[in-house]
């Protein structure tokens, strides 16, 4: 049997001068045990698993009554409401709705986070996270369109699982000291093995097309704690998403979350050394299961100069996300004084030091 | 204006050069500053926040030695 040298690759061969394995592409030398420990270990590990179970209960025919669907002319998107609060407009991309009938057939969310945070809240929220930007548009801060802020139900997947892992670490070991003639460097090569267990409660992934996952994601955390059992009686005064994105389709990115926080977790249990990096990695899902539920989310759109500058404020938190344009004349001013300070300081500096 | 003159003829101009090269580089780190805090959009790649309390266990934890490399350099001789 062949073994791979952990250093680059190459196929060590036994070296009868040393009495261990070396490799003649990079000259290191590894004990047989260590090889034969670290082949062991990528051979029966095998590649990732994880699979998840996703829900199936739908709307009743009770649970529906009242419940209205709308959809927007422009990005196509479907969301529903109770029948006594109105929508007008898309929250997303700020089009008319147009109302399609009853809520039916679809699948129910089994959880809710009601809204902690009420409008004025967001309101306030929004005019702070204008404050401090020296190159936001002065425009940019005209309060008219405040009041279009709207309350919405986000519908996220959410991804309960036990994982367990298998993760090798390559880590290295330096000192240095000198004698009369030399300095010398030492460095040593360690493999770190870890195995073990992890577990994931309620990791949401972004169930709706018109929602920007990477703006849901910036609104996290959501705290499962605040959630409760899903009801209509939520809805009044905000609007429902409805989701687009089916379960499996999302798994790909809860699978991509779960499997970094493994890694990064057992990354931390390595200590004591001067670099560590991963080096084979296998995670395996046990007891995996998707929920649907609706998150809380202000959203506020804002166009300008012929562009749409989305915003959103966690329901729950009141973490307020959105980018800011920038203003190219600020841009430049700040820029210019930037340069003069620092170059002021450069000519000083190399005048006295120099 | 004689002494403007004088200064211009006498200043090291390498000096000047090197000065608006970490000028203009200052400058533009201050300008990235400033627009990094326009941005607030950023994707989680990990999912911590969602990880059960106490739930991690290790089962096997080993350190295993590969192997060692010894660099060396002549000291300067005085």
């Amino acid at each position: 049997m062949q073994y791979e040298c952990p250093n680059c690759g190459g196929k060590v061969q036994f070296d009868a001068t040393s009495q261990q394995m070396k490799c003649p592409y990079c000259e290191s030398e590894f004990s047989i045990e260590a090889l034969r420990e670290r082949e062991e270990l990528i051979s029966t590990q095998g590649q990732d698993e994880m699979d998840w179970e996703t829900p199936e209960t739908t709307w009743g025919q009770n649970e529906s009554a009242g419940m209205h669907a709308y959809v927007c002319q422009s990005c196509g998107g479907q969301i529903m409401t109770d029948q006594t609060t109105a929508a007008t407009k898309c929250p997303y991309c700020d089009s008319p709705v147009i109302m399609s009938g009853q809520v039916s057939g679809e699948l129910k969310p089994q959880y809710i986070i009601p809204f902690r945070v009420d409008k004025e809240a967001a309101k306030a929220a929004l005019l702070k996270h204008f404050e401090g930007k020296p190159l936001l548009p002065k425009v940019f801060k005209d309060t008219h369109y405040i009041e279009e802020i709207r309350g919405v139900y986000v519908p996220v997947w959410l991804f309960n699982a036990d994982a367990s892992a298998c993760i090798l670490f390559k880590a290295e070991k330096s000192r240095t000291w000198s004698d009369a003639q030399f300095h010398y460097r030492e460095t040593k090569y360690f493999n770190c093995v870890r195995s073990g267990g992890i577990a994931f409660a309620h990791i949401p992934v972004d169930g709706s097309s018109k929602m920007d996952d990477t703006m849901m994601e910036s609104l996290e955390p959501f705290s499962f704690d605040g959630a409760t059992e899903f009801q209509t009686a939520y809805l009044s005064g905000y609007l429902a998403d409805k989701y687009d994105v089916s379960a499996e389709d999302s798994i790909a990115r809860a699978n991509q979350r779960a499997k970094e926080s493994v890694e990064l977790a057992f990354r931390e249990t390595v200590q004591g050394y001067d670099s560590v990096k991963l080096d084979v990695s296998s995670v395996k899902l046990k007891n995996g299961k998707a929920v649907y539920a609706l998150y809380p989310v202000w959203l506020l759109n804002i166009r300008w100069n012929d562009q749409l500058y989305p915003f959103a404020m966690n329901g729950q938190t009141g973490k307020f996300v959105g980018n800011l344009p920038v203003d190219k004349g600020a841009a430049f001013k700040w820029f210019f004084i930037g340069m003069v300070i620092c170059t002021v300081i450069a000519f000083l500096f190399q005048l006295i030091f120099m | 204006m004689l002494a403007m003159m004088i200064l211009l003829q006498t200043l090291d101009w390498m000096l000047v050069l090197k000065s608006i090269l970490v000028g203009l580089v200052g400058g533009l780190a201050v300008l990235l500053f400033m627009i990094s805090k326009n941005r607030s959009i950023k994707a989680k790649h990990e999912a911590n926040d969602y990880i059960r309390k106490n739930s991690l266990h290790l089962w096997d934890r080993r350190d295993v030695y590969l192997y060692r490399r010894v660099e060396k350099e002549r000291r300067e001789q005085k």
